[in-house]
């Protein structure tokens, strides 16, 4: 399946660009949440409220949705008006903050996600969508929703799929998250061997895939797989297992499979995370004589939880693009536990001695939930 | 196409005070929500599903979300992290998955009062397409305390 196009509003403003010049330039957009002192990175104007977070997603996944259609071609938005389309949205707790603190559960008889997804169509009703769902798989729900379009597109029943992610950061989130007491205080250092844990984020994202690409060249998404296993509730299996099974199914439902040139890891900075990615992938390129660069993006703009994946997505589409990777910047001395190649922003030189051409993008959510997805960028029928 | 196995229950959400039968398959089963609670006991009576061939797909289908779990997080004060665990509609594969055995590919799937006509028909389109897929659904009842547990088999050799 192939990215037409992709756009995302976070904590360093609307547009991808406003991202990945956070990333590349080595800014963090977090703030300390008082008075527990969590860091959390806030879209602008935005702070721990509970206020109108359903007409936030509508109007933020519209305005990605018409950046996204606004930039195609006219021969794209031609085919695209004729064609069949779907959307799938992708979220996990950050749109419950208007109705649940109200307490009342016989106003509880809906699901939070429908609202929203029936608001974003309604605005967009140009778009004919002629199916529509959401899926909530905790942290990996981006990965799950690109799973899904890839058995749709497989059963020839979509001829595109708008995939939608969002979630906000209200104080159930935060506090939820505080309970589990893997909140950092300080900077976020995924992979760093004195982390403290991660910083949550608030994040839109959307991205544009099609069956089929007249393209002379694009970027295409090679695979994706998902694993949910039946393991501890909170923590992934610390030896790797579950990424790794999806590492591999990924691997090989591709015809023709070339290890990625980077990866770009969920990284989240917590103690169990880091462990088990780090296990997962270092297996994974064993045979490797030099594995690829790990970097990551939440450092910058935060864990966004269910758009986390789609917002790694597009942040490694931006380096195929630019060919410039982007460092763990806030990360100064790797766990020397690690096996994998961190990218680190105190490296002089580009870690990479070839093209960047191909990405891994990897997921792990509590439940049990790990995924993979690989993408690159290639001629039409260069497989 | 249709379900080639389908099971339902009226499961009580009431947990007893000596430990249930399959409590030593699950990870601290005494925290467990309503939804995963009437799960595991469902499961339990019905445990020939462990022998059957494991389907490529699991749906897990919440009409109402997490809605009771989000709220019991909120009256505990929001400060209970076994409490804000299973808010995560995707809780329940895990907790599903140490007592079937599985571990593979599920869809969390949600479209509110449709979810499970829903995910009926996804399944039913994946098997023509020589997918298998099982569905398992957990659905608010009319009695009080109760829930109803329902799984659906899905395959190409229906």
């Amino acid at each position: 399946m192939f990215i037409i196009g992709y756009d995302c509003i976070t904590s360093s403003g609307n547009g991808f660009e406003a991202m990945m010049e956070s990333l590349y330039s080595g800014f963090d957009n977090s703030t300390n949440v008082e008075p527990d002192g969590g860091k959390v990175c806030f879209l602008k104007n935005r702070n721990l409220s509970t206020s109108a977070i359903k007409d936030q997603f509508i109007s933020s996944l519209s305005e990605i949705f018409n950046n996204i259609v606004g930039r195609l071609s006219e021969d794209l938005k031609n085919d695209f008006s004729k064609k069949r389309v779907g959307v799938i949205f992708c979220t996990t707790k950050g749109c419950i903050e208007d109705y649940i603190w109200k307490g009342d559960l016989s106003t509880f008889n809906h699901d939070p996600y429908e609202s929203i997804l029936n608001g974003f169509i309604a605005k967009n009703a140009q778009a004919h969508f002629s199916f529509s769902c959401t899926l909530s798989n905790a942290c990996s729900s981006s990965h799950v929703g690109v799973e899904y379009a890839q058995e749709l597109f497989a059963q020839d029943r979509l001829d595109y799929i708008l995939i939608i992610a969002g979630d906000l950061i209200g104080p159930f989130v935060y506090k939820g998250f505080n309970s589990l007491k893997v909140l950092t205080h300080t900077a976020n250092a995924p992979f760093d061997q004195l982390r403290t844990g991660l910083q949550l984020g608030d994040g839109m994202a959307g991205m544009l895939l099609a069956k089929e690409s007249q393209a002379d060249e694009g970027l295409k998404i090679d695979s994706v797989s998902s694993e949910t296993e039946g393991a501890l509730i909170t923590r992934p299996s610390v030896n790797g297992h579950g990424l790794l099974e999806a590492l591999h199914r990924a691997k090989n439902s591709q015809a023709k499979f070339s290890m990625p040139d980077f990866v770009i890891a969920h990284g989240t900075g917590t103690t169990f995370n880091d462990l088990t990615e780090d296990s997962a992938l270092s297996q994974f390129f064993s045979n490797e004589k030099n594995k690829p660069p790990v970097t990551g993006t939440k450092w910058s703009v935060g864990h966004t939880l269910g758009a986390s994946g789609l917002l790694d997505f597009i942040a490694a589409c931006e380096v195929i693009k630019n060919q410039n990777l982007f460092p763990l910047s806030r990360t100064t001395a790797v766990d020397p536990k690690f096996e994998m190649n961190y990218f680190l922003s105190n490296e002089i030189s580009s870690p990479n001695r070839r093209p960047m051409r191909r990405a891994l993008i990897t997921s792990l959510g509590f439940g049990g939930i790990h995924a993979a997805l690989f993408l690159s960028k290639r001629k039409l029928g260069a497989e | 196409m249709k379900a080639s196995l389908t099971k339902s229950a009226l499961v009580t959400c009431v947990k007893p005070t000596v430990a249930p039968a399959w409590s030593s398959r699950i990870d601290r089963w005494s925290q467990l929500d309503d939804s995963c609670f009437t799960f595991c006991e469902a499961l339990h009576t019905w445990d020939y599903l462990v022998g059957l061939e494991k389907p490529q797909f699991i749906f897990i289908v919440l009409p109402n979300a997490s809605n009771q779990a989000d709220l019991d997080f909120v009256n505990s004060g929001a400060a209970s992290p076994s409490k804000f665990v299973f808010t995560l509609p995707n809780i329940c594969a895990s907790v599903l998955f140490q007592l079937i055995p599985f571990s593979g590919r599920t869809f969390c799937i949600s479209k509110d009062h449709d979810s499970l006509r829903f995910a009926l028909s996804e399944a039913e389109e994946m098997a023509r397409g020589n997918r298998s897929c099982w569905v398992f659904a957990n659905l608010r009842a009319t009695e009080k305390d109760t829930r109803h547990v329902e799984f659906y088999s899905f395959s190409n050799k229906n």
